[in-house]
C-alpha cells in the first residue's frame, strides 16, 4: 500500500481506528470465553461454533424467511442466550468439578455438532448478510458506518458487563463463587443459577459479536475457528475474566491485525494472534489486566 | 422455651461413607447450644446438615416448625439458617465492605443492609476501621470477626459458627467467645457453636451435645457437662 515500500502516516492512521473498529468486536467475542473460563473454569471449545451458529441464525431469518434485520438480531440473541442455558445444563453441569479434559471434550463435542448441523444446512459456500451502510474513509482506510456501530455497540456492552460484574448483587455473587463456592453459597447464593447464567451470558456475549462481525463479514461455518483462535489470544492478553480487560485485547489484536495487513497482507492475520500470544505468555501469561 | 431446630435420627456422610448415624438434637430459641466433640467426630458434618451444604440421608431437619430437610441451603438461609464455617471462608480479594454486603444477599436481609451494618460495627467497630481493605490482608482475629458479622448481616434466625476459636492465640479466642455470649445476651440470638476447646464452648453455653465417632454420646446443661468426670478426663485435660 506504500509508496516506494513506504506506508503513508495516513493508512497508519486509517488502519489504527480500523483496528480499533474490528478489534471492539473480537473483544466483545472473547469476552464471552473469557467470563466463562474465568468463572466456571471452563474452556469452552465450542466458542466458535457458538459464533458461527449466530451468524448462519441471522442469515437464516434475514435471508431465507425474510425477517427484518434489526428483528432477526435480536432473535438471533434471544436464541443464543435460549441455547445457552440449555447447553449449560446438557454439557457442562455435569462435568464442573471433574476432570478438565471432561469439560473440554464436553464442549468440543457440542461445538463439532452445531458445525456438523451448519454443514448440512447450509454448505460450505460462503454467505452474507443483506446489509446495506454507507462508508468513510479514515487515512483512505474505508470504513463501513455499520462496523463502527457495531464496534459501539460492542464496547458499550463490554462495559456494561463490567458494571455488572463489580456493582451489582449478581456480580457480586458471581465472584463470591469464583473465590469461594461453598461460601457463596452459605450466603444465600444459589450456585447452580449462577453458573448456569455465567454460561449463557458468555455465550450471548459470544452470539452477539458473530451477529455483529455477520452484518460486515462474509462467513462460512468455519468462521467461527479464526474467531475462536483471537478469542483465546486476547484472553490472555487481557487476562482472564476481565470483562475491559477483554475490550482492551480487542483492539490491541484488531490494530495489530489491521497494521499488518497494510504493511504485508491481509492473510497475516492468524500468524499475528499466535505470535501475540506466545509473546504474552512468555512475558505476562496473567494477562494485561487480570482481575475478578 | 421451645425449640427452634429440632434434628431428628439425621443420617449422614460424604459419598458413600457415613459420617453421622442416628443423631437427634434440638436448639432451644435464645440459647447457645454448643456441640462439642474431638476431632473427626463428625460436628462440622452435623452443622454443613443441618444448612443444606450436604444432603440427609435418613431423618429429619425441622426449623423453626418447618420441615427443611428437602430444602437447598440457599432456601434455608433465605429462612434465617445461617453458618459461619470453619476456616471463616471469607472472600479475600473483595473488601470487608463487599464482604459484609455479601452476607445480606438473601431478599430479608436486602431490605435491612444500613441498620445491620450500624449493629455489626457496634459490636465489632475495628470492622469499620477496616472497611475498604481487602478481606484477605485482615489478621486472623479480624478475619474471623468478618466471618461472624457476615453471619449476623444475614439476619439469622439461627447463627451456627463452626470453630470459632481455631488458630487463634488463646486471648484472641476468649474475646470472640465472649463476643459471641454478648450477641446472644444482647439480641437473644439463638447460636449453636461447634468447638473442638471444649472449655470455652461450656463456657458460654447453656446446653451441649458431646459427639463421638458421628454418635451422640452425652448431653446436658453446659454447667453439669463441665463437672462430669468423664467429660473433664475426655476434653479438659484433666486426669
Amino acid at each position: 500500500m506504500g509508496v516506494g515500500g513506504l506506508v503513508s502516516g495516513s493508512l497508519l492512521l486509517g488502519g489504527f481506528v480500523a483496528g480499533l473498529v474490528v478489534g471492539s468486536l473480537y473483544g466483545l467475542a472473547a469476552l464471552g470465553l473469557s467470563i466463562i473460563w474465568g468463572i466456571l473454569r471452563v474452556v469452552n471449545l465450542s466458542h466458535g461454533a457458538l459464533i458461527a451458529m449466530s451468524m448462519y441464525l441471522a442469515y437464516l431469518l434475514t435471508v431465507m424467511h425474510g425477517v427484518p434485520l434489526l428483528a432477526s438480531i435480536l432473535l438471533t440473541l434471544f436464541i443464543g442466550f435460549v441455547v445457552g442455558v440449555v447447553a449449560y445444563y446438557l454439557f457442562v453441569h455435569r462435568v464442573l468439578g471433574g476432570p478438565e479434559l471432561a469439560s473440554l471434550l464436553s464442549t468440543f463435542g457440542f461445538g463439532l455438532i452445531i458445525l456438523g448441523l451448519l454443514e448440512l444446512k447450509f454448505g460450505g459456500i460462503a454467505r452474507t448478510l443483506p446489509v446495506e451502510s454507507s462508508v468513510i474513509e479514515v487515512g483512505h482506510v474505508p470504513i463501513m458506518t455499520i462496523q463502527i456501530i457495531g464496534a459501539i455497540v460492542a464496547a458499550a456492552i463490554a462495559i456494561g458487563a463490567y458494571v455488572l460484574i463489580y456493582r451489582t448483587w449478581f456480580g457480586r455473587a458471581v465472584r463470591a463463587v469464583v473465590m469461594n463456592q461453598e461460601a457463596a453459597a452459605l450466603m444465600g447464593v444459589n450456585v447452580t443459577k449462577i453458573l448456569m447464567l455465567t454460561f449463557a451470558l458468555g455465550v450471548l456475549f459470544a452470539t452477539t459479536a458473530g451477529t455483529l462481525l455477520a452484518l460486515a463479514y462474509s462467513f462460512t461455518p468455519e468462521t467461527g475457528s479464526k474467531y475462536e483462535l483471537y478469542s483465546f489470544t486476547i484472553v490472555v492478553l487481557g487476562g482472564l475474566g476481565n470483562p475491559l480487560g477483554s475490550l482492551i485485547g480487542g483492539m490491541i489484536l484488531g490494530v495489530a491485525e489491521q497494521l499488518t495487513s497494510i504493511v504485508a497482507s491481509g492473510s497475516w492475520g492468524p500468524l499475528v494472534a499466535f505470535l501475540l500470544l506466545i509473546i504474552m505468555l512468555v512475558i505476562k501469561p496473567t494477562g494485561l489486566f487480570a482481575k475478578l | 422455651m421451645t425449640a427452634i431446630l429440632s434434628v431428628e435420627r439425621l443420617h449422614t456422610g460424604y459419598g458413600k461413607i457415613p459420617v453421622l448415624w442416628d443423631v437427634s438434637m434440638q436448639v432451644e430459641k435464645g440459647s447457645i447450644t454448643a456441640l462439642i466433640g474431638s476431632n473427626g467426630a463428625g460436628k462440622t458434618t452435623t452443622l454443613r446438615a443441618i444448612v443444606g451444604i450436604i444432603p440427609a440421608w435418613k431423618g429429619r431437619i425441622v426449623f423453626a416448625g418447618e420441615d427443611v430437610t428437602k430444602l437447598p441451603s440457599y432456601r434455608r438461609v433465605e429462612k434465617g439458617i445461617v453458618l459461619v464455617p470453619e476456616g471463616r471462608g471469607i472472600f479475600p480479594q473483595m473488601t470487608v465492605y463487599e464482604n459484609l454486603l455479601m452476607g445480606a444477599y438473601n431478599q430479608r436481609a436486602r431490605q435491612k443492609i444500613q441498620e445491620s451494618l450500624e449493629r455489626v460495627f457496634n459490636i465489632f467497630p475495628r470492622l469499620r476501621e477496616r472497611l475498604n481493605q481487602k478481606a484477605g490482608t485482615l489478621s486472623g482475629g479480624e478475619q474471623q470477626m468478618l466471618a461472624i458479622a457476615r453471619g449476623l448481616m444475614a439476619l439469622p434466625r439461627l447463627l451456627m459458627i463452626d470453630e470459632a476459636s481455631l488458630g487463634l492465640a488463646p486471648k484472641l479466642a476468649l474475646e470472640i467467645m465472649n463476643l459471641v455470649k454478648r450477641i446472644r445476651d444482647e439480641e437473644g440470638l439463638t447460636i449453636l457453636i461447634v468447638e473442638q476447646n471444649v472449655h470455652y464452648a461450656l463456657n458460654i453455653a447453656d446446653y451441649a451435645y458431646v459427639l463421638e465417632t458421628g454418635r451422640i454420646r452425652m448431653e446436658g446443661p453446659a454447667k453439669e457437662l463441665a463437672e462430669n468426670p468423664e467429660i473433664i478426663k475426655a476434653y479438659l485435660g484433666v486426669h
